[in-house]
């Protein structure tokens, strides 16, 4: 079925950094390589291809979309259906977006157990942060964010919590939200190769760069986490939402 | 010299030989190269008149050979086709600004002038598509792939916005 079936990435793209679709476009390309769908496209809402000149191109009458979107959120329930709806003859299934994917819990908690080891900190011991973007255009961001606390939380951390570009708790905020003392991780809850993960959070936190590592701000250790998307650890999830009903 | 396929290039490399352009092996390696200026810089534009030169790339088959165009020129074979076909569907630039966020969406009231500018300043300065959104026309020449623009792209709406500020 997949063999008969186009795949269209879809992310949001930028009309202002060339590094924020890599990632999606490095994973479609590897996708095709791989031979499983009859194409493979990357389209996106801010930056060409656009999604009408991801689906224009295609010369299967079926595709299916995966959304390059790590919440249920605005995007991925209002825009994408919106935008797939059936177009230029080709019958369009909207996944859901990759961030829904159990796999996503396990990357995070991999990336803090990384930094954590890198200090040999204890969990008993670290405040744990996921960085995220939030809006109040639809709660969808908001939960998926506090879903991976939870999932953290679980793991024998001093604490974990959400903070948010765009609601409270803040992320600029985030000294409220953690003990007073003894080291923080931030894992952004962000798709690698966007501004928000590599300078906007970092620089909320007071960190010089987004790079993966611990650094110290006003005394107190940070250990910031990878951003979410490399493409070996997204391609297998992408055909799993491909192949579900 | 490298058996049955198609050869693209940019068209001011003219006819000359290959030695004197850098091969390029993937459509991914493709990418990054219509996706730099000449400086170096972001092209978000596909359409934009300054595609680099200097490059070939060999497609093995006319499968391949539409994968590169979809690379340089995303969607422009399926307009052709579609125009061909008389399915080509164009809308006018308030019907695509509907379907944006909030500050595109208010141009629809007080952005006429702003969205003029943009066609200036852009479409007709910097891209070779033809925007039929903007009552343009896009025929096929022999030889020639049309750039048909079916709607405002998001380059378009962030010109537009800001020739409004």
């Amino acid at each position: 079925m997949l063999k008969e079936t186009a795949l269209i990435l879809a992310g949001h793209g930028s009309t202002k950094n060339a590094e924020s679709s890599r990632f999606t476009r490095e994973t479609a390309h590897r996708l095709r390589e791989r031979g499983i769908f009859a194409e493979v496209r990357a389209g996106f809402w801010k930056e060409e291809p656009s999604f009408a000149d991801a689906l224009r191109g295609l010369q299967s009458k079926r595709a299916v979309v995966v959304p390059w979107f790590l919440a249920k959120g605005y995007f991925t329930t209002q825009i994408l259906p919106r935008e797939f709806r059936e177009t230029a003859g080709v019958e369009c299934r909207v996944t859901e977006p990759i961030g829904s994917r159990p796999e996503i819990l396990e990357l995070v908690l991999g990336r803090a157990e990384k930094l954590c080891q890198i200090k040999k900190h204890q969990n008993r011991d670290v405040c744990v942060l996921i960085a995220s973007h939030g809006t109040g255009l639809h709660a969808g961001s908001r939960r998926a964010a506090e879903d991976l606390a939870v999932g953290l939380s679980k793991k024998g951390y001093r604490s974990a919590r959400a903070v948010f570009l765009e609601e409270e708790p803040r992320i600029a905020d985030w000294r409220k939200v953690v003990a007073e003392d003894g080291p923080v991780v931030v894992l952004p809850h962000f798709l690698a190769g966007g501004l928000h993960g590599s300078e906007d959070v970092p620089g909320l936190l007071g960190l010089s760069s987004g790079a993966e590592g611990w650094s110290e701000v006003g005394g107190r250790e940070i250990g910031y986490g990878a951003a979410l998307g490399r493409p070996e650890e997204m391609e297998e999830m992408v055909i799993r939402l491909a192949s579900a009903n | 010299m490298h058996g049955l396929g198609f050869e693209v290039r940019h068209e001011r490399d003219g006819d000359g030989s290959v030695d004197l352009l850098r091969k390029v092996e993937t459509l991914m390696e493709l990418e990054e190269v219509v996706r730099r200026d000449g400086d170096g810089k972001y092209r978000p534009l596909r359409g934009e008149r300054n595609l680099v030169q200097g490059w070939f790339y060999w497609a093995k088959s006319s499968e391949e050979l539409r994968e590169v165009l979809e690379v340089i020129y995303p969607g422009a074979v399926g307009n052709w086709e579609a125009e061909r076909e008389g399915r080509l569907v164009q809308g006018d630039w308030k019907g695509a600004a509907k379907r944006q966020m909030g500050r595109v969406q208010k141009l629809i009231e007080n952005g006429e002038k702003s969205v003029e500018r943009a066609e200036k300043e852009l479409c007709q300065a910097r891209c070779g598509k033809s925007p039929l959104w903007a009552g343009k026309t896009c025929r096929a020449e022999v030889g020639r792939i049309p750039l048909a623009c079916v709607e405002p792209c998001p380059i378009f709406w962030d010109v537009a916005l800001a020739s409004g500020s």
